[in-house]
């Protein structure tokens, strides 16, 4: 080993890693369970369609299947084909259907293999579902779910069609409501809310979080839209994060803790509505903010969540507001080029050091 | 298709509330005393009377652009329409939707929708809902030739067809998408033949005889009923009017319009229904007075009406 | 190939030199052994020589007069016409850290003008009423952080505050033996104890020169209509006076200057304070950026700090931050008068009154001409009595010949 690589492995050793132990939200004294993300999905899908037998599912390959990523993979067995329901290969029409359920009483839970596929089906989501309640005056709502993995990771090499992120798509569209957990616990939580929500909900899940492990409790529980979540308190910088991003903000937050650098984290969980409040609240404490989003730069959530910033709490920022995101740039193929396309931990903490040294 | 006098009169009726309806909408436009743009139905009665009256309260039908005609022939309140087209509170989408958007949900109209072929798949979504509950409600949505090009169509036929939904895809072929006309944009002629290509059985019929109509829908809305799944039903139609009111047609010819004029169905169905014996000619003009005194009043209504309070902007976008 | 101009050894113990003045400025070609630098060091002036024939390019950031150079420091070079030449750091004083990105490329010379603050700094300078224009900043390129604003409160806060300078009723305690015993009310007790330091601290001397007022009366009267038809207000001799000192003071930065921490402030905005007497005590309200302001404006403030005189109804924001002083007892009947420093400024301006006294002519007549008295305090820590002479000189000059106010 030359001694760059012994530095590295040791560097390494001591380094703070992504474990499930790096988020914690389960308080004490409640059983709970360890699962990944994944199950967590399918926990609540199980439980929703139990309680509720307007609840039922749509999608390409969901039934025996179980899904493109094994998220509703024992669902069929359970509920049969008429509630777990494979369509052909017509996003369009998935929504538009699901859509027209909705209408009628139904609480449908729509899936789109990716979120790059909702293109096909964008008249369905952001023209009429999103809309229907408006042109008619209240005489009708629209509470369905639809379900579509998002984002990307390094090294995993999906490329360009199956790994965007794009909740702003959607976040700019008045009527809907986006939603993107970033734990097992938020998962389950966020998506019972988005069922028994009355609105169209976008429910985007981290692909590559799916095998992330997490606890969460036993019994039922719903968490709110709408509200972003403190994972970590501190007081001399605020990291603003959604999706994956939370992860290298909360390891980045660790390290940092050990220097002296007091970081608090706040996880958006619900892109739209935007809990404006809890980022302003933090901002006005710190001063100092970073935001965290795998999605492009140019036009990208941290754009809203900085002017969201400056309105609430520019006079006390004692640094100018920085982000850190993805490039503006199709994702590449080649490992060599597809590097560093999305926020590492490293950049979470550059940035951080950036801002407290201001 | 032997009917009732009773139904004679009520599809009569129906067929000149849309008429008179659409014309005071026009003159209206033209007084600039409403708002944006109304798409006339004249001259297509029939098809939409035919079919709505092959369906019950709690059928739904989806609409188009053009739906002033389908809302009406399925029993919306002519007051709140010309309200809704006017932008005020007192219409049905209190004032938010306008004509394009025109929905009166109680009625069993899932509304009208402006993107072509958008409604179709919501009456598909709804066709499930019914299946999925034991219900036997159908869901009729309505397009155009134009329509039945779209994306939406295609996968919402295809999808009712795999799973035997309970939906009549209604197809009014007014051989004209704003100024095109379909013999360019569709390589055959009858295009009750698509129904084939989906596995499902297609229907054509002349959409000025709105006894045909009537006859044609209500063997559909059955099959559909008793678990048979989807029909498509083609229409052959004209609109005497342009795409929107006040078009200066430049792609059809005066000629092609005064022919078809000609086979007005309203006129028609009267004829019939006195040369039948099925009303007196006092009988017809008496509804023909009725209906011009309630649109006369449906007008005088919206004019009165006031418009949404701006304190109310923000609301209905979530519930 | 370019030479280096550098400060050089002067004497044996001689470890760095004050830069009085360029003689030379960037671009102009000189000749080896021609001055190029006048610089000051151990209480001797000498000039520095160029150490080769050249243009005279690349001058240091920050080699401006006042600034303290190590001997060794190089100042500049001299090179061929179209020679490049390295870009030399700025001298001293500041660090300038690791520039970070976040707003792109911030630029190390500070414009003119804007001051450069975080909002949370803001918004405590203006909790704090306080004008975050006056704030010298500590933060990376000199930005005004949150600290300096409070520190500076704290600071001005110990100096006077409106709130002690509100008059207090003085309530004469007569005794027995028919002594009066006053409390002094605060102005009077801050201003004697200020008076008392600068006399305690500050090495004052004073320079007298009688000045004939003819053409200053002459500009004054005809000045009168138009100040009048602005302001509703009378022009004074004192307005006169503060416009012509105004105007005097840029080519004489040490009268216009504090002695701070052992080092020579020379201020770079002007803002002369005139002595107003108030049933309260001694009040000096500042007009700020006098040399901007014309007779109108100079006449409009002074009539404003009389009336706020009157009830004392000074903002803390009028009586800080002078860099020169007028006081005119002349309305009072006074000839001539010694004033004590206004510390922490370097120079303090007393004037008496016009009277008609007979002058000698050049001519060898006699003549009756309007002379007043101005007597020039100056601290000898900030200047030494030629350069006071020179000031005070050209003072009286400008005001014998004030056409330049037209």
């Amino acid at each position: 080993m030359t001694p760059q690589e012994r530095d590295a492995v040791s560097l390494g050793a001591s380094r703070p890693t992504m474990s499930p132990d790096l988020i914690v939200q389960v308080p004490s004294g409640v059983t709970a369970k360890e699962m990944s993300y994944q199950e967590a999905i399918r926990e609540a899908l199980r439980e929703e369609m139990v309680r509720d037998p307007s609840v039922f599912l749509l999608g390409e390959d969901i039934a025996k299947h179980g899904g493109a990523f094994g998220v509703t993979r024992t669902l069929f067995d359970q509920f049969g084909p008429e509630r777990v329901r494979n369509t052909p290969i017509s996003e369009n029409t998935i929504v538009g259907a699901a859509t027209g359920a909705a209408l009628v009483g139904m609480r449908p839970v729509a899936e789109i293999m990716f979120v790059d596929f909702s293109g096909l089906a964008m008249d369905q989501i952001c023209t009429q579902a999103a809309k229907l309640r408006f042109m008619t005056g209240g005489q009708c709502k629209v509470p369905w779910v639809l379900r579509m993995p998002q984002g990307g990771g390094a090294g995993k090499s999906v490329a360009a069609q199956h790994s965007q992120s794009l909740e702003v798509w959607f976040a700019h569209i008045p009527g809907l409501k986006v939603v993107h957990p970033s734990t097992p616990y938020d998962a389950k939580g966020l998506l019972k809310a988005a069922i028994r929500d009355d609105n169209p909900v976008i429910f985007l899940e981290h692909k590559f979080l799916y095998s992330f492990r997490g606890l969460v409790p036993e019994d039922d529980y719903v968490l709110p839209l709408g509200q972003c979540e403190v994972k970590r308190e501190g007081k001399d910088v605020t990291v603003v994060a959604s999706g994956a991003m939370v992860w290298h903000a909360m390891l980045a937050a660790k390290m940092l803790a050990s220097e002296g650098i007091s970081v608090e984290v706040i996880d958006v969980r619900t892109i739209s509505p935007l809990d404006e409040l809890t980022i302003g609240r933090s901002a006005q404490k710190t001063g100092r903010v970073v935001l965290v989003a795998e999605a492009c730069r140019s036009y990208g959530p941290t754009g809203e969540w900085g002017m969201v910033v400056t309105e609430q709490a520019f006079e006390y920022l004692r640094a100018p507001i920085l982000r850190v995101t993805g490039r503006d740039s199709p994702i590449p193929f080649a490992d060599s080029i597809e590097k560093g396309v999305w926020p590492e931990t490293d950049d979470v903490l550059a940035a951080i050091r950036r801002v407290v040294a201001w | 298709m032997k009917i009732s006098k009773e139904i004679g009169l009520e599809m009569y009726r129906r067929m000149v509330r849309i008429r008179e309806f659409e014309l005071a909408a026009n003159d209206l436009f033209r007084r600039g005393q409403v708002k944006g743009t109304v798409h006339p139905y004249i001259g297509q009665e029939a098809s939409g009377v035919g079919v709505c009256m092959a369906l019950r309260q709690d059928d739904l039908i989806a609409g188009t652009h053009r739906s002033h005609g389908h809302n009406i022939a399925k029993g919306a309140n002519t007051a709140r329409m010309m309200a809704e087209i006017m932008g005020k509170e007192t219409g049905y989408c209190k004032g938010r939707g306008g004509s394009m958007h025109i929905a009166a949900f109680e009625t069993g109209s899932l509304g009208a929708l402006a993107v072509v072929g958008s409604g179709i798949p919501l009456a598909v979504g709804a066709a499930l809902a019914f299946k999925m509950r034991h219900e036997d409600r159908v869901a009729v949505p309505f397009t155009g030739d134009a329509g039945s090009n779209t994306g939406n169509w295609h996968e919402s036929v295809n999808m009712a067809a795999i799973w035997d939904l309970p939906v009549v895809f209604v197809l009014e072929n007014n051989h004209y998408g704003v100024s095109t006309n379909i013999r360019d944009t569709a390589r055959v002629e009858d295009l009750s033949v698509r129904a084939h290509g989906y596995g499902i059985p297609g229907v054509r019929v002349d959409g000025f005889d709105v006894l045909a109509v009537y006859a044609a829908a209500s063997e559909a809305v059955n099959r559909a009923r008793q678990g048979e799944g989807p029909t498509l039903l083609v229409t052959e139609s004209y609109r005497f009017e342009g795409h929107y009111a006040g078009e200066p047609e430049v792609y059809r010819s005066r000629a092609e319009v005064e022919d078809y004029r000609k086979r007005d169905p309203i006129p028609r169905f009267s004829n019939y229904l006195t040369s039948e014996g099925l009303a007196s000619p006092q009988e017809v003009e008496a509804v023909q007075s009725e209906i011009q005194q309630e649109i006369a009043e449906a007008v005088e209504f919206a004019k009165r009406s006031p418009e949404p309070e701006p304190a109310t902007a923000m609301e209905y976008i979530y519930a | 190939m370019a030479s280096e101009v550098f400060i050089y050894k002067m004497s044996e113990h001689m470890e760095s030199a004050q830069i009085l003045a360029w003689l030379v400025r960037e671009g102009e070609r000189v000749e080896e052994g021609q001055p190029l630098l006048e610089v000051m060091t151990d209480k001797v002036s000498a000039e520095l020589a160029s150490p080769a024939s050249g243009i005279l390019k690349g001058i240091r950031p920050g080699t401006i007069a006042g600034a303290q150079v190590a001997v060794g420091e190089i100042v500049a070079f001299i090179a061929d016409p179209g020679e490049e030449v390295p870009m030399l750091p700025p001298l001293g004083g500041l660090d300038t850290p690791h520039q970070m990105a976040g707003p792109e490329a911030a630029p190390a010379e500070v414009e003119p003008g804007i001051v450069r603050s975080t909002p949370i700094a803001r918004r405590i300078a203006r909790e704090l009423n306080v004008d975050i224009a006056r704030i010298t900043g500590t933060g990376p390129n000199g930005r005004v952080t949150e600290q300096d604003v409070q520190a500076y409160a704290k600071g001005r806060a110990a100096a006077l505050s409106p709130v002690e300078l509100r008059p207090v009723p003085t309530d004469p305690k007569r005794r027995a033996d028919g002594d009066v015993w006053l409390e002094l009310t605060p102005v009077q007790r801050v201003t004697g104890e200020r008076m008392r330091d600068s006399l305690l601290t500050a090495p004052q001397f004073a320079l007298s020169l009688d000045v004939d007022m003819t053409n200053a009366l002459w500009l004054r009267e005809a000045l009168m209509d138009r100040v009048a038809a602005e302001t509703g207000e009378r022009l004074s001799v004192t307005g006169v006076l503060v416009k012509v000192v105004a105007s005097t003071l840029p080519s004489h930065p040490r009268a216009n200057a504090s002695f701070v921490d052992g080092r020579l402030r020379l201020r770079s905005e002007i803002h002369i304070g005139v002595a107003l007497g108030t049933e309260s005590g001694l009040a000096v309200p500042v007009l700020r950026n006098a040399d901007r302001k014309s007779l109108s404006e100079i006449t409009r403030d002074l009539v404003d700090f009389q009336r706020k005189g009157e009830t004392f109804a000074f903002a803390a924001d009028d009586l800080a931050d002078g860099t020169f002083t007028i006081s005119n007892l002349g309305m009072h009947g006074i000839d001539r008068f010694q004033a004590i420093l206004n510390p922490p400024q370097s120079a303090i301006l007393a004037v008496g009154r016009v009277v008609k006294r007979p002058i000698g002519l050049p001519d060898g007549s006699i003549a009756l001409r309007p002379m007043m008295n101005l007597t020039l305090t100056a601290d000898h820590r900030c200047m030494d009595g030629l350069q006071a002479a020179h000031f005070l000189s050209e003072l009286g000059q400008r005001l014998e010949r004030p056409y330049f106010l037209i």
